[in-house]
């Protein structure tokens, strides 16, 4: 991941790791799954016209309405966290450059399906609105709202969930890539609203390895990043109760995601990306399988 | 125990500050920076049960370490019975007295015998009271060991005795060896009393009675060990205006004495003139800063002590100048050379010798009978042989004339031509005397070979064997010229060592045996030797195998031959100075059998074989006449610094490191004396040191204490 990470080019990292991972699948990206063929269906009265597949008409004299995955044109939001918070990072690389990363390779990865991707950055409050788009241009557009450096402040995830229920009326898929340092009974009501709208959510926490546990073995005075507030830590009490505490809070954001349907993907930053890769395929398919799922309103025309 | 300082014991309350330390929980020094304090606990550091205990310790180290330091401040004593006894006993008091030359200034002796004695009387009869007195030397009056024997009761009486014969000398001062001379005894009596008497007084007073005058050579103050306790009390005299308007005056004794300035007189080197003077005297006046005198007078005195009027001769002198006075020639009658007109008597008279010269006769043996202008015999007529302490009288005498010479009369001879029978056995026992010849071959040998042969290998030792005359086409130089012979070590810097210009167009060339004791001072650039030397004793036959004069080499006519032979003559002349002039206090070595007469008329016979040193004491001359009637004259004079008068002022004694007394007029109370005593018992005892060190140990241990306690549990830190 190091190796990867090392790259200055955001573009450049998030292409590398899409073409990892379809290597690994031993599938050519050319053949996309946004073309997936679903079913054919009879022409009804108020179909549009240029939905009739003229090839089979010729064959079997019949009027069908060619019909196709719902993929192809979702709407995926990616949420980024660019609080002080991530910008902690034992390794060569804070959590933030790994969030954007993440990010930028879940928007090529999208991008080659023809989705329409979107992005939301935020701090303390929303710093950049990118609207889902399928566009030339919008990867760009992306890259250069990712590469921004933000202005670093305290998180409030609030803000960014409660504005995309408010903006995103279709369907879509919401990533939300962030360390999620922050009690989840705030933010309960706002996911509950937007699971409610019946969107995808998708929630990957960047952690550095360091904070999956207390490893510092002396005693200290610990700067949080975000407040600033400076308390006493003594590692022979600290190392149980922060083990217990995280664990906790990280039980907590899974059960919030179980409850809701969303995806919970704990992603440490010397991990490989493309674990959010295979996460995000694998939803993919469940929904494509599941019966619950709902119809597209273009499917629906 | 009590203080001598008790409010220092007030600083003790500085023990809150390590109490508060201990008080206040340190933050831990590493801070570290986390992305969230969402998982971690506010904690305060706690301290375990067995690290209270240890900064217990450390609390109680600290406490006592500041109440040491305190303690140390205000500087603790013991009222010890001993301790006290001895702070009643007496001081050790030693009393210098200035002897020197310039004490004889009128009333100035009177006046330090009277101050002596009044601080002699001012002491305690407990006061282990000495007196010595100085001039370039200590000498002691009445000694410390002396003060030891006489007993309290007798001391005083005694040291005021000691004084009634003192009187000045004429020599100069030394206040750096004779204070520090004082100082080493004082204290060395007071380590050898240890063993001797059981108190040992912490006071040592060291009292001075002088003029203080600037020539006193003080820099060796500077270098002093001042022992602990000693206090030196300045007692002047001798400082009032009248008795520093002072001039002094010596004769320069030759010219390069005037050439040499004195490095301290930067305006010496005006020359009043006297036209009617043929062969006059320089003399140098000075005339000190602090002198309101300029008008002097300068004379010469006859062996009465009356001044020869027509000498006299009027000079004007400005205050801090010195001047290079030509006067005439000294009279033979004259004793010294007297200065009128200051206020100050003692320095006024220089005592000088007129320069007698030893007259020396140097013969020069040769065939000719009349000398002519091609001669080799004429260039050494025109050679200026006399010196300054000599006169060289050169004498033509016929080779084989009637002739005898005596080494010790005629040390050295020329030899020009061939000689032949008798003078040839009469030249060699001269030189086995020890007498010098130069024996110049300027004349060819063919013809007469074979009585040139006899003559070089009888006077040679058959070691020059064959002599011819050389076969010159066109000329011969000199090569492989030994300069570190006396002959050429003048010539030995580059600068003077070309002798290329120095052509011979004959010269003879000698054969010599392989084994010799031959010295080969030069030889002609064909190998033959052209200057030897034969040695016989003291004796020496120097033998040049050509001439110098025109006809024969440029040699004579070059820049090398009258230093060359000037160095020959100066060598050979025995070095006999029969007059010299000394100061005061230098010694003077009377080698017997002779008789030495001093200035005052005393006569002292030194036996044969017998060398006597004497430390000339007094001014004027000292004759000594050798068994042989001859006389040399040492004149003695004053010291110049010595008539340097003017007091220093009494803070540069401050500025070289002496610990002078603060004098105080007024008598202690109770109180005071009670203060003193305290004082000298805490400085006798210096507990404050013994706690200080104390600290110091503490400190270190509490140091490494504390670092092990961190080491081992950094979070009790």
């Amino acid at each position: 991941m190091s190796a990867i990470m090392r790259m200055d080019d955001l573009q450049w990292r998030a292409k590398s790791i899409v073409s990892g991972f379809h290597n690994g699948l031993h599938r050519s990206p050319k053949h996309g799954f946004s073309v997936e063929f679903s079913e054919y269906r009879p022409f009804s009265v108020g179909d549009d016209p240029r939905t009739i597949d003229w090839k089979l008409y010729a064959r079997c004299d019949r009027y069908y309405v060619k019909k196709f995955e719902d993929e192809t044109n979702r709407r995926c939001y990616l949420v980024v966290d660019q609080s002080r918070s991530m910008s902690y990072g034992k390794l060569n690389y804070n959590k933030l450059e790994y969030a954007r990363t993440v990010a930028a390779t879940l928007a090529f990865y999208l991008t080659l399906q023809r989705d329409a991707v979107g992005l939301v950055t935020f701090d303390r409050e929303i710093a950049d609105v990118l609207p889902a788009r399928y566009r030339p241009g919008q990867m760009k557009r992306i890259l250069s709202m990712l590469s921004r450096e933000g202005s670093g402040e305290s998180t409030n995830l609030l803000d960014p969930i409660n504005h995309l229920s408010e903006i995103v009326r279709q369907r879509s898929l919401i990533v939300v890539v962030s360390d999620f340092l922050l009690p989840v009974e705030p933010v309960f009501p706002a996911f509950s609203r937007l699971s409610a709208r019946g969107h995808e959510i998708v929630l990957i926490q960047t952690l550095d390895p360091s904070e999956t546990e207390w490893t510092t073995d002396k005693p200290a005075m610990v700067k949080d990043m975000e407040t600033g507030q400076e308390i006493f830590v003594d590692p022979r009490t600290a190392t149980a109760s922060y083990k217990t505490r995280f664990e906790m809070h990280q039980n907590a954001w899974n059960k919030l995601a179980n409850d809701h349907g969303m995806s919970w993907i704990p992603l440490r930053t010397d991990e490989s990306i493309e674990i959010a890769l295979f996460e995000l395929l694998r939803r993919q398919q469940r929904a494509i399988q599941s019966p619950q799922r709902r119809p597209s309103p273009q499917a629906n025309r | 125990m009590s203080f001598l300082a008790p409010f220092y014991a007030l600083a003790g309350l500085a023990i809150v500050a390590p109490i508060i330390a201990h008080l206040v929980r340190k933050r831990p020094k590493d801070k570290i920076e986390f992305s969230s304090s969402l998982f971690l606990e506010q904690e305060t550091p706690r301290l375990t049960k067995s690290s209270q205990i240890d900064q217990w310790w450390l609390l109680v180290v600290r406490t006592l370490l500041v109440l040491l330091v305190a303690a140390a401040f205000a500087r603790p004593y013991w009222n010890t019975p001993i301790a006290a006894d001895s702070a009643r006993n007496g001081a050790r008091r030693l009393v210098m007295i200035d002897i020197s030359a310039s004490m004889k200034r009128s009333g100035l002796m009177e006046l330090a015998r009277a101050k002596s004695i009044e601080w002699i009387d001012s002491t305690q009869p407990a006061d282990l009271v000495s007196v010595y007195a100085f001039h370039r030397e200590l000498v002691p009056i009445f000694s410390l060991e002396s003060s030891l024997d006489a007993g309290p009761e007798q001391r005083q009486v005694l040291a005021k005795q000691s004084l009634k014969n003192l009187e000045p000398t004429w020599l100069d001062t030394n206040f750096g060896s004779t204070i520090r001379a004082a100082v080493e005894l004082l204290s060395r009596e007071s380590e050898a009393s240890d063993n001797s008497e059981a108190t040992i007084p912490s006071t040592l007073e060291l009292v001075i009675v002088s003029d203080f005058q600037q020539g006193g050579q003080y820099d060796e103050l500077a270098s002093i060990e001042w022992p602990k306790g000693l206090v030196v009390r300045q007692i002047p005299v001798g400082s009032q205006s009248d008795s520093i308007d002072n001039a002094f005056a010596r004769v320069l004794k030759s010219s390069t004495e005037y050439a040499d300035q004195d490095q301290s007189v930067d305006n010496a080197n005006e020359i009043e003139t006297d036209p009617t003077s043929a062969n006059p005297t320089i003399v140098r006046v000075s005339n000190i800063a602090q002198s309101r005198v300029e008008s002097l007078r300068l004379g010469w005195v006859d062996q009465q002590g009356r001044t020869i009027e027509s000498s006299l001769k009027e000079v004007l002198i400005p205050q801090g100048q010195t001047r290079n006075i030509r006067m005439a020639a000294m009279p033979s009658d004259a004793k010294c050379l007297k200065l009128f007109g200051d206020r100050v008597e003692f320095d006024n008279e220089y005592y000088s010798s007129p320069v007698l010269k030893q007259t020396y006769r140097v013969a020069c043996l040769t065939n000719q009978d009349s000398v002519d202008e091609k001669s080799a015999e004429y260039f050494l007529q025109q050679l200026p042989l006399s010196g300054e302490s000599y006169n060289i009288e050169l004498r033509m005498q016929s080779l084989n004339g009637e002739w005898n010479l005596d080494p010790k009369t005629e040390p050295c001879c020329y030899l020009v031509g061939l000689p032949q029978g008798d003078s040839l056995s009469r030249l060699r026992s001269y030189l086995e005397l020890g007498g010098a010849v130069f024996w110049l071959l300027d004349s060819p040998v063919s013809g007469s070979t074979e009585a040139w042969q006899t003559a070089i290998r009888t006077l040679t030792s058959d070691e020059v064997i064959e002599v011819n005359d050389g076969d010159i086409t066109d000329y011969r130089l000199l090569q492989e010229i030994d300069f570190t012979d006396y002959l050429f070590s003048d010539f030995a810097d580059a600068k003077f060592s070309d002798f290329t210009k120095v052509r011979f167009w004959k010269q003879r060339d000698l054969e010599v045996r392989e084994q010799n004791s031959l010295q080969v001072l030069a030889k002609f650039d064909h190998g033959r030797p052209a200057l030897v030397r034969k040695t016989f004793g003291q004796g020496e036959l120097t033998l040049m195998a050509a001439g110098w004069q025109p006809d024969e080499s440029q040699f004579a006519l070059s820049s090398k031959f009258l230093p060359l032979m000037l160095r020959y003559v100066q060598t050979k002349i025995p070095d006999q100075n029969l007059t010299e002039n000394v100061l005061i206090g230098d010694e003077i070595q009377v080698v017997g059998p002779s008789e030495l007469t001093m200035p005052d008329g005393t006569k002292v016979e030194v036996a044969n074989g017998k060398t006597q040193t004497l430390v000339v004491s007094m001014p004027g001359h000292y004759t000594i006449r050798d068994s042989g009637g001859q006389i040399r004259s040492v004149s003695a004079n004053l010291e110049p610094r010595e008539s340097q008068l003017a007091s220093i002022d009494p803070t540069r004694l401050l500025q070289w490191g002496v610990p002078l007394e603060e004098r105080k007029a007024v008598n202690p109370t109770e109180g005071m004396l009670r203060e003193m005593r305290a004082v000298e018992l805490e400085s006798q005892q210096g507990s404050w040191r013994w706690l200080l060190g104390i600290v110091l140990f503490g400190a270190a241990f509490e140091s490494a204490f504390a670092w092990l306690r961190s080491y081992r549990n950094p979070v009790a830190e």
